[in-house]
């Protein structure tokens, strides 16, 4: 069962497609061989600001980290985290174009990093990563 | 109700009244913090930090020890803090404003047939008291 991440509209958002695992050999020739070790993409990130957000947002976004064992357990991404971008491009930066299966979660090495403003404003930053991982 | 003047207005520094004013005045300021979200096409913003600050102008008086008071402060290295109060009449309860603040800038211009004045500037540390 994924954890919610919460509903809240980010100010500013920051989106890598996810790659194909590749690797690459350049003889001495100069010519470059690639070779394609999956038929799939992954590892898509997406930075998230949420700039001068209360104290409820900012404690849900917490609370949401800790229901989800922080990069262990799966999110699942309200709609709003990708406002204003059109249907089309949704589907990239939700990575249901790019390929299924893709499992969105906290990035292991970038928890919540939240900053008191004021009074009951906070900015927050969330990284999440879309990956493959083994059932 | 009857509009006021200056005549019934008062500065006053650590309770004792100035003697002189040309004039001052008190600014209240809250930033704006923008929570605008990324789909939205206008600006949105909440209440930030309030910040009190205030100028005048003193005419110098060396009979006044308040005057004095507040040209001399900026030459005391003294950390402590004074209590300003505004008066917008002196014969009710409403309208005077008082906190602690730090007297930022003082200086004295003298020119030649005017009054011998000194420019002042104050900063409240912390939400000052009263209600107009």
């Amino acid at each position: 069962m994924p954890t919610s991440f919460p509903a809240i509209e980010p100010s500013s958002r920051r989106f890598k497609t996810a790659e194909f695992a590749t690797t690459s050999q350049t003889s001495q020739s100069g010519v470059t061989t690639r070779r394609l070790w999956a038929d799939r993409p992954s590892n898509a990130t997406l930075d998230l600001q949420f700039r001068n957000i209360s104290d409820t947002n900012t404690s849900a976004i917490l609370s949401a980290y800790n229901a989800a064992k922080g990069p262990v357990d799966e999110l699942s991404l309200p709609v709003v985290l990708f406002n204003g971008a059109d249907s089309t491009l949704k589907t990239y930066l939700n990575t249901t174009a790019t390929g299924a299966d893709l499992i969105w979660s906290f990035a292991e090495d970038s928890p919540p990093v939240v900053e008191s403003v004021a009074p009951n404003r906070s900015t927050v930053t969330v990284k999440l990563v879309a990956e493959l991982r083994m059932s | 109700m009857a509009t006021k003047t200056s005549a019934t207005a008062e500065l006053r520094i650590d309770g004792a009244a100035i003697a002189k004013v040309r004039d001052v005045s008190i600014t209240f300021a809250r930033d704006a913090l923008e929570d605008t979200g990324i789909g939205q096409f206008d600006r949105t913003y909440v209440y930030g930090v309030r910040n009190t600050t205030g100028t005048g102008t003193l005419l110098y008086d060396a009979a006044d020890a308040a005057t004095k008071t507040v040209i001399n402060r900026l030459l005391n290295d003294s950390e402590s803090t004074n209590s300003i109060s505004m008066v917008l009449d002196t014969n009710v309860a409403e309208g005077t404003l008082t906190g602690d603040a730090l007297l930022t800038q003082a200086g004295t211009s003298v020119s030649v047939g005017d009054v011998v004045s000194i420019p002042i500037s104050f900063t409240f540390t912390g939400k000052p008291n009263g209600t107009y």
